[in-house]
């Protein structure tokens, strides 16, 4: 059997709050598979630390425990909680996409190059880049007269759309989803979910969070059910 | 990825220095004036990597020591410690020398001028350092072309123009005065000074600092996009927080004269781990 | 107070101490030996005011020997107040030389602002009077960062002065003075000479001095050797035309030579005459004319 892309071994994040000098747990003992051409879904509710899995593995969160071993395009394992910083950079560039509610953005760059931007950093050509992302906005219905300008002023269901288009246009080996149809229209969201689908069938490995059950239901090959860490919220002094 | 800057226990001290200099002074003595000897420790300890194309931002108050750091890599100031090699790649080797590392610190005057003039570019927050306010717009990104010892005089010009107009300085303003400039167009004039001889490797100090809104973005915008086109590594110096996000890839804190965090830039802003960094990025939100 | 009133013979052969002229010399051994490079000296109080070509005089007085024929020059003439006044304290300090106005006949020549358009020899060393020895100064204020500067032959600001020169007026208006390499690496100030006079510095068979006295400096040009003034690739250094306003090549009024730099005068009613400013060069060219037209057909 193939090994999976991502293993995620007892991972646990915990906070420390100097200013308030708190510990404050987030995530607890997660252990789960992610494969290739597979969806995982992670649910449990709101407190259970899912974004914090998603962040931990992307490294905007340092991890507490446990090991995410992510295995690359080159067959070699490698632990993302212990992995060099430009190592984790390489790895978002080539390999790992990860489409949240926030978009950061550059005021003066157009719709279509934000997109594109993730092809841009592969070297690929200006022209077919951007012909690539005007093909996903279109699929996702965003209105041809918004791709010249900067997604700055754009709604909120708008932004999702050009978030996924960056998450899906280099098709990355393994894609974090953080609710990504969340602000969408039940039509829009339609389009979105078949995108996801198409994707995983040319391969790529998912971990997910769905606002919807039904969604959770209808993509997911794995569920993981997190559950909120243990009331450990203790006064450091009090340990010390 | 290659490397492109190696960074190694940078320090600066003003003063006379005593053995009592390093333990009295950091973050931890909430100071970087030596209370023995009245010396300032403006760095010390100073270590990082730059790798070939990565933008690393070095953020933190005034007095943290973070301009220090790109003043002495720039040979401004003569650092009092340690070492910085400079990984240039063998197809840039200067004529004769087929020696691509480059010992920053070890390297005479005139080797450390080639390599500012040749390999490096500052862009400074005053203007005034970095342009002469007596010559042209396009007589400042001349002189950088010269000192690299392009001698053609329509040459030049072209190049000027076409930098000038990279950066979107009004062409019909070449020739005129930087010190009639407003302040944004000072910077783009910078940049494109800094430019002139398409060097691997850029310093920014503060670039934004004292500028409107609305012209930080475009400049911002223009640094990124050159940092696309041109594959530059870049240090940026700053203590905006939304510079450090939009700009950089990863990022280092520093807070009086020493290191206390380095990460990823989106894990220093939205995880740091220092108490001081914590402080820093809660205030800004 | 005797000695004022004994006149020459009170003084020392040149004026000058023998110490002072050894120090000079070895000065100028210095400045030859570097070619190019500024040689601080200790300029020594002379009896005229600095300025009125002390640097340039200190230098003939340390070279002149017993068989000098020595030739003193302002802005090309020998007849000018300045010469005139050089000449006689040069004749009253050094005993048994002779002076000349000839190019041709003499040794040593000291000058202020041309050099001869005769070319020179191998015999002959020409000393030119310099007010302000460094090419920097009008780009760096600092002379510690000057030295700098000339040590790593970084001049690319003098070169943004010639750029910013070409952007306003469409050509290098540097009419003086014209910042020359030497040996390629050292730039000087070859002294207010014209650019007429700036490729006679190129492989000179004659030695090339420069003496500042106010700023106490001495530099050479030595014999033979590279002089490049300072130039873009696509627009070359070039020594004054002298075209009328039809593109004619001025002559002299004087002796009709088309092949020498021109003083221009301007007389009462406006009218503008040309004529050379080498009055030795001059002097030949009509004495030539003249042996022409006495020639028997």
């Amino acid at each position: 059997m193939i090994p999976p892309i991502l293993q995620v071994e007892s991972y646990g994040k915990n906070f420390m709050l100097h200013e308030q000098n708190k510990l404050i747990p987030s995530s607890h003992n997660v252990s789960f598979t992610v494969r290739r051409g597979n969806l995982t879904a992670l649910i449990g509710p709101t407190g259970a630390g899912k974004s914090t899995v998603l962040k931990g593995i992307y490294r905007t969160y340092l991890p507490s425990a446990g090991r995410i071993l992510y295995r690359d395009a080159m067959g070699h394992e490698l632990d993302l909680a212990l992995a060099s910083e430009h190592q984790i950079l390489e790895l978002r560039r080539c390999e790992i996409g990860f489409v949240t509610q926030f978009l950061h953005c550059l005021p003066r760059q157009a719709t279509l190059d934000v997109v594109a931007q993730p092809l841009f950093g592969f070297g690929v050509a200006r022209t077919e880049a951007r012909q690539r992302a005007a093909e996903l906005l279109s699929a996702m219905k965003l209105p041809e007269r918004l791709w010249s300008v900067s997604p700055a002023t754009f709604s909120g269901g708008e932004r999702q759309r050009v978030n996924l288009a960056r998450g899906f246009i280099a098709k990355p080996r393994l894609l974090l989803l953080d609710e990504p149809t969340a602000s969408l229209d039940p039509t829009t969201a339609e389009c979105v979910l078949d995108l996801i689908e198409e994707l995983k069938a040319e391969g790529t490995a998912m971990l997910a969070i769905f606002h919807h059950p039904e969604t959770t239901r209808r993509l997911a090959d794995q569920v993981v059910e997190l559950a909120p860490p243990p009331a450990v919220e203790e006064r450091l002094k009090e340990l010390a | 990825m290659n490397k492109i800057l190696e960074v190694r226990n940078l320090s600066k001290i003003y003063g006379p220095g005593c053995p009592q200099c390093l333990d009295s002074t950091g973050p931890e003595s909430d100071t970087n004036l030596c209370p023995h000897c009245r010396s300032v420790v403006a760095i010390h300890g100073v270590s990082f990597d730059l790798f070939e194309g990565e933008i690393l931002g070095v953020m933190g108050e005034s007095g943290s020591g973070k301009s220090t750091v790109v003043k002495a890599l720039y040979f401004d100031q003569a650092p009092s410690g340690g070492e910085a090699i400079f990984y240039d790649s063998p197809a840039n080797a200067p004529e004769g020398k087929h020696d691509k590392q480059h010992n920053l610190f070890a390297l005479n005057s005139a080797q450390q001028r080639w390599l500012r003039n040749h390999r490096f570019g500052m862009v400074y927050q005053n203007p005034n350092l970095g342009l002469n306010f007596n010559i042209s717009a396009g007589g400042n990104i001349a002189e950088r072309l010269l000192m690299s010892d392009l001698m053609d005089y329509g040459a030049i010009r072209e190049r000027a123009k076409a930098l000038l107009e990279r950066t979107e300085v009004l062409l019909s303003r070449v020739d005129d005065l930087p010190k009639d400039f407003s302040g944004g167009m000072q910077q783009r004039v910078q940049i494109a000074k800094a430019l002139a001889t398409q060097p691997p490797l850029l310093f920014l100090d503060e670039v934004t600092t004292g500028l409107d809104l609305s012209v930080q973005a475009r400049i911002l915008d223009l640094i990124l996009e050159i940092q696309q086109e041109l594959k530059t590594a870049m240090v940026v110096v700053t203590h905006d927080l939304g510079v450090i996000r939009l700009l950089t890839g990863r990022a280092i804190v520093m807070k009086y004269g020493r290191v206390i965090e380095t990460g990823l830039t989106d894990q220093i802003l939205e995880d740091p781990q220092h108490a001081y960094t914590q402080r820093l990025v809660a205030s800004a939100l | 107070m005797n000695a004022m009133n004994h006149t020459t013979t009170a003084y020392n052969f040149g004026f000058l101490d023998e110490y002072a002229k050894k120090e000079v010399r070895r000065a100028i051994l210095k400045a030859i030996a570097i070619p190019g490079y500024q040689v601080p000296y200790a300029s020594r109080e002379m009896p005229m005011g600095r300025g009125f070509g002390t640097g340039g005089l200190q230098l003939t007085l340390s070279l002149i020997g017993p068989d000098e024929v020595v030739k003193i020059i302002d802005q090309g003439s020998d007849d000018s107040v300045n010469a005139v006044n050089l000449r006689q304290f040069i004749e009253m300090t050094c005993p048994g030389i002779s002076t000349t106005t000839r190019t041709t006949e003499c040794t040593l020549i000291q000058s202020r602002h041309r050099i001869p358009e005769r070319p020179l020899t191998a015999t002959q060393i020409i000393i030119l009077q310099v007010p302000y020895p460094d090419p920097l100064v009008v780009v760096e204020p600092s002379e510690d960062k000057r030295k700098t500067m000339h040590g790593e032959a970084d001049y690319s600001r003098l070169l943004v002065k010639l750029y910013e020169d070409i952007v306003k007026f469409d050509e290098i208006t540097i009419s003086h003075r014209y910042p020359t390499r030497i040996n390629g690496h050292y730039v000087i100030d070859p002294s207010p000479i014209p650019r007429w006079d700036v490729p006679k510095l190129h492989d000179s068979a004659a030695l090339i001095l420069f003496g500042a006295g106010r700023e106490k400096k001495i530099y050479a040009v030595p014999p033979h050797t590279k002089a490049e003034p300072l130039a873009f690739s696509d627009v070359p250094f070039r020594v004054e035309d002298f075209r009328d306003a039809a593109g004619q090549r001025r002559a002299c009024a004087r002796c009709g030579s088309k092949d020498s730099f021109l003083d221009e005068f301007v007389s009462d009613s406006g009218s503008k005459t040309y004529q050379c400013s080498d009055s030795d060069w001059c002097d030949g060219q009509l004495l030539r004319a003249a042996q022409a037209q006495g020639e028997p057909a």
